[in-house]
């Protein structure tokens, strides 16, 4: 579209000011030659500054009606890591150098003092031949203390961080590696045949995508699944044509809108009608389900922070 | 016009009165044409007597005046104290110092390139972090482009704010896995329970 061409102001001002009317009623000034043959493009008068050719409701309309692509929404579910991720080697030593460093720069602790304490009381009795008139020993010794302290840690038996999906590799379960971020894929039935894809559904009228999305996850992982999604903005676009005999017209292709949702609780039940399978997979995993188009969609917004 | 000029006339000469040379100082007479003879006053001060004042006085008072400005000045110029930097006069006293360690050269050598790898490391991580937020930002703005050439509509509405999102609350990961069905133990308490 060429940009308006901005004669004087004043010219342009007094214009308005003087014939508002007429302006309004019909619009009187002649477009420039090259401009004529451009009346679909919506247009600005360079003299009176009125916007001429069809609104831009009506084009976008049409346009939607014309359009021969599918708008489809697709659900990114991410299981965010319940544990701390391995520590790397670097890291490990890091931690062990840093509790040194503390160690040394800090004072000593009550606990600390009195261990000092009683070491030196014993080696004064042992040196008396341990008499036993001892006034000021306290009910426990700091040494007992720690006895007591170990012995009370070892009751307590934290979860493992491998656990039996792990050991199985059970890709269905939510509960395997823990400590990364894990992506839903589902074997879903696209026109005749089934593909690994993150669980999609075309858009219906008078929804917004990210309806179509909440509607989708219902649909393909049932009411069970406790959801969070991240905004109404889509994160992830991917187009596909459909194979040459699905093709027509009207009907090119589909345009994949990816929403990003995070998994707050639940367990996915899976409807046998539309999704025969699923998995829970990290990044790298997903290369042995996903072709590499789609992949190169979906890797920048699931990634593996 | 004339009533005016009346008014005007008889201040001048009022003024003349008590000051003979003020008058003159008050109004000063300009003429904006020869045809007209127009009093415009230029000049306007007080019709009051003013007080003689000691200058000594004033000067004393402006005195005062400074001395508390600059007090207050170097009030503000004070530091406070920081209260977590407030140690407990118990942990400094003297029995409480370690035993100093002695560290080897080897030590230091390896604690200071042990330093310098950490270092290469977090930026490393920090350059991946920064790639990947760039590569989802980008993927947005290109969704978000792909939306609005479709549908304006569904772009508009994929741009608002969700007001159910913010504030945004989440459990951050821990060491171990939360143990299902987990009974934990009772704590220290004050039994309040009135005996009958």
């Amino acid at each position: 579209m060429a940009a308006p061409l901005v004669r004087n102001a004043f010219l342009m001002s007094t214009n308005r000011l003087a014939k508002p009317a007429l302006i309004a009623a019909s619009h009187a000034h002649k477009v420039p030659g090259l401009l004529q043959n451009a009346v679909a493009a919506q247009m600005r008068c360079c003299v009176c500054g009125i916007k001429t050719g069809p609104a831009e409701s009506e084009e976008n309309s049409s346009q939607a009606e014309q359009s021969p692509w599918t708008l489809m929404s697709a659900v990114c579910m991410v299981r965010r890591p319940l544990i701390m991720a391995e520590l790397s080697d670097v890291e490990r030593r890091y931690k062990a150098h840093l509790e040194q460093l503390h160690l040394e720069t800090s004072v000593l602790s009550d606990h600390e003092l009195q261990l000092i304490e009683e070491k030196v009381k014993l080696k004064q009795r042992r040196s008396r031949g341990y008499d036993d008139d001892d006034e000021d020993g306290s009910l426990l010794l700091a040494a007992d203390k720690e006895d007591l302290a170990a012995d009370k840690f070892q009751e307590f038996q934290p979860a493992d961080r491998l656990t039996e999906a792990d050991m199985k590799n059970d890709r269905s379960s939510q509960l395997r590696k823990l400590g990364v971020p894990l992506y839903l894929l589902v074997k879903q039935k696209l026109g005749d045949k089934a593909v690994w894809v993150m669980p999609q559904g075309s858009r219906q009228e008078g929804e917004t995508l990210r309806q179509t999305a909440e509607r989708i996850l219902l649909t393909c992982c049932g009411t069970h699944l406790r959801t969070t999604f991240y905004g109404n903005a889509p994160c992830g676009f991917y187009k596909y044509k459909y194979p040459r005999t699905m093709r027509s017209e009207n009907n090119v292709g589909a345009k994949v809108f990816f929403f990003k949702a995070e998994l707050t609780g639940g367990d996915i039940e899976c409807d046998s009608e539309g999704v025969e399978e699923f998995a829970w997979v990290t990044p790298e995993e997903m290369k042995e389900y996903l072709p590499q188009k789609y992949l190169d969609s979906v890797l920048p917004f699931a990634t593996c922070l | 016009m004339t009533s005016v000029l009346r008014y005007l006339g008889s201040q001048a000469a009022v003024l003349s009165q008590l000051c003979p040379q003020g008058a003159r100082s008050l109004f000063t007479f300009s003429r904006t044409s020869p045809l007209v003879n127009t009093l415009v006053p230029t000049r306007a001060s007080h019709l009051r007597k003013r007080k003689r004042v000691d200058p000594k006085i004033e000067q004393a008072r402006e005195a005062r005046l400074k001395k508390k400005i600059k007090r207050l000045m170097k009030k503000d110029k004070e530091m406070l104290e920081i209260e977590d930097f407030y140690v407990m006069p118990s942990l400094m006293e003297q029995i409480r110092e370690r035993p100093p360690v002695r560290v080897s050269a080897e030590e230091q050598e390896r604690r200071a390139a042990l330093e310098k790898e950490w270092a290469r490391f977090r930026r490393q991580q920090h350059v991946a972090e920064e790639a990947a937020i760039s590569a989802m930002v980008t993927s947005q703005q290109r969704a978000l482009q792909e939306l609005r050439a479709e549908s304006e509509e569904l772009f508009q509405q994929a741009v608002q704010v969700d007001p159910l999102l913010i504030p945004y609350q989440s459990v951050g990961p821990t060491e171990t896995p939360p143990i299902s069905a987990y009974d934990p133990p009772d704590g220290k308490y004050v039994d309040l329970t009135p005996m009958e």
